[in-house]
């Protein structure tokens, strides 16, 4: 007989709420879990809920926080009692640190089960911030009242679009890699959420360019030597486009630096450049610009490229990034520079008819980053591309 | 022809954001094919290499679409129709939904292992070696460890007797064929002279795959 592993889901509600409405209790735990366990082989699923009443009080209970530590996901049975309550609110915010060392996917599934937005102009700002990053996720709307009068075969349809879900998440917990490295993990929820709250530093993508500056220098040649090559790129970190109907954050993901000789000599690369700052710059190899010493910028876990792109040598503003031999002229040297996009969020105007899901604006937002480099787009291998003024450096 | 191209094409972006809020609110879901439709971009060219992170893809039609090396970390294509998709090179980490068979459009026409799926399986030769450097001979010698091999792949060349079919696909990725997906220009490797050397970029690239 095949073993199963079982995963485990953390119900989150107001006792409040149980007590007054406990069919929607049964219907999204008891007749939840029996749905989730329909869909799934080889593995089972079991919902867990304090049941001992451990959540009284303002003490935080080590068997809960045990608990939602070891969930696969956590459902919210989401009221203004839910929101009101700090311990709900804290099982929330410990579930996002679980969810964070994951990498991937999103393993909360909120089910609104009575109107918050009556209620939200009397939230505290801590009930607010919860109300917010709740309101991003995907939830489902099972308002008591409807829910509750609806034909049994119905209502089984409803919590079966919640069970297809959360089996969803079990497909990819289960499918995922076992643990990766944490930092690797911790720079990916960095990156895919710590870059969507909206900048007020952010520019109009309409006034200016996505470049500030960008520059390659030369030592001056000296007694036949070898001389160092310098460079400096400073984007703006934060791009705006605004409509009558949204407005969409994006910046740049990762760019790459190449210079080459045009003419006698050799560009070499750095013996140790790739050892100063591996998660900032490295070197690669472009296969359109063979010739070039060619260097990849990365943006960093909380924010994307910015100024001082590439890793300053000796708390200089410049960078060295390669050598060239005595025969270079600084004249005769080509730069480029390729960038790629990335968009950081989404907001739709206020007073718009119809809000938009959550899963539609992740959708707009990657499509926007696609657009963007498409509408930039000049070097011949369908890459961003910009030349780089090239000087000679004056010690 | 490399040019200074500082005027922002702002204006063609702003009209391509409204068109697809308009879209997105005329449906409760809306379709990502549809989205693309209306922002007039390619499925088959545009969306290679993409950034597509946690996407929700369930019940869509994506035939057509190129996802090959896009990121598509976490993205979820239940009940999608993904015949015919390319995802070679594409970053899977957590994705769900897409059945290994369908995701065996990497054996090409003829049964033949495809130069993406051989790619990774050379990094991943480098990735096992000190300093991460492997040979050519080396790929050549390994690449039955880490990849599902045809017979078809495995039987002799036409052209050069002494040569498996498979050997050829080695010799176009170390000498940079296909420039736009290579292991080279995506900075996951440097050439040598005689072989790879992986980066820290391309060994990411093998950890958020899941080796």
């Amino acid at each position: 007989m095949a073993e199963h592993t079982t995963f485990t889901g953390f119900f989150s509600y107001a006792s409040y709420d149980a007590k007054t409405d406990p069919g929607l209790i049964t219907a999204f735990t008891t007749q939840l879990e029996y749905r989730i366990n329909a869909k799934l082989a080889n593995a089972r699923f079991q919902i867990w809920r304090d049941e001992d009443g451990l959540r009284i009080g303002e003490r935080w209970s080590d068997k809960i926080d045990d608990e939602l530590r070891r969930a696969a996901v956590l459902i919210v049975l989401l009221t203004p009692r839910w929101i009101e309550s700090e311990y709900c609110r804290k099982e929330f915010s410990v579930f996002e640190e679980v969810e964070a060392l994951r990498g991937v996917g999103e393993y909360v599934a909120p089910i609104l089960v009575r109107p918050i937005e009556q209620q939200e102009r009397y939230l505290t700002s801590a009930q607010l911030d919860v109300r917010a990053r709740i309101a991003d996720r995907q939830y489902f709307k099972a308002i008591a009242t409807d829910f509750l009068n609806l034909t049994e075969a119905r209502r089984n349809a409803e919590i079966d679009k919640v069970a297809d879900d959360i089996a969803g998440m079990i497909d990819r917990l289960r499918s995922l890699p076992r643990m990766p490295a944490r930092s690797v993990i911790a720079r990916r929820y960095t990156g895919r959420r710590g870059l969507r709250e909206f900048s007020a530093l952010a520019e109009d993508y309409a006034e200016v360019d996505f470049l500030r500056s960008s520059e390659v220098r030369v030592d001056r040649a000296k007694n036949h030597g070898e001389r160092g090559v310098y460079a400096q790129v400073d984007f703006v970190e934060r791009l705006y486009v605004k409509s009558s109907k949204a407005y969409i954050e994006f910046g740049i993901r990762h760019a790459i630096l190449s210079v080459a000789a045009a003419g006698p000599g050799q560009v070499r690369k750095l013996d140790g450049f790739n050892v100063q700052d591996v998660d900032r710059a490295a070197y690669v190899s472009l296969q359109e610009f063979p010739e070039a010493v060619s260097v990849a910028m990365y943006a960093s876990p909380t924010r994307g490229l910015a100024e001082l792109a590439l890793p300053p040598t000796n708390d200089n503003y410049w960078s060295q990034i390669a050598t060239a031999t005595a025969e270079v002229r600084a004249d005769r040297l080509r730069a480029e520079l390729r960038v790629s996009f990335s968009p950081y969020g989404l907001h739709i105007a206020d007073g718009r008819s119809q809000p938009l899901s959550q899963a539609t604006k992740r959708k707009i937002e990657a499509i926007i980053g696609v657009a963007i480099e498409k509408n930039e787009r000049v070097g011949p291998d369908g890459r961003i591309c910009r030349s780089v003024p090239i000087g000679e450096r004056i010690p | 022809v490399i040019a200074d191209n500082t005027e922002t094409p702002a204006r063609a972006i702003v009209e391509t954001l409204d068109r697809l809020i308009d879209e997105g609110e005329r449906h409760e879901r809306a379709s990502f094919a549809a989205l693309v439709r209306v922002a007039g971009l390619d499925p088959a060219h545009d969306f290679i290499d993409a950034f597509l992170v946690d996407l929700d893809f369930r019940d869509e039609d994506l035939r057509g679409f190129d996802f090959s090396g896009a990121d598509l970390s976490g993205a979820d294509f239940r009940r999608a129709n993904v015949a015919g998709v390319r995802f070679e090179g594409a970053i899977l980490t957590g994705a769900i939904g897409l059945k290994r068979k369908m995701l065996v459009v990497t054996k090409t026409i003829g049964n033949r292992t495809s130069e993406p799926e051989m790619r990774i399986g050379a990094l991943r030769i480098a990735a096992s070696k000190p300093n991460g450097y492997a040979t050519t001979t080396q790929l050549k010698d390994e690449m039955p460890k880490y990849v599902d091999l045809t017979v078809q792949d495995l039987a002799s060349s036409k052209t050069r007797p002494n040569e498996a079919m498979y050997h050829q696909i080695i010799g176009n990725i170390v000498s940079h064929q296909d420039s736009r997906t290579n292991i080279f220009a995506r900075g996951l490797a440097v050439y040598t002279g005689d072989g790879i050397q992986i980066t820290d970029a391309g060994r990411e690239f093998l950890r958020r795959r899941g080796f």
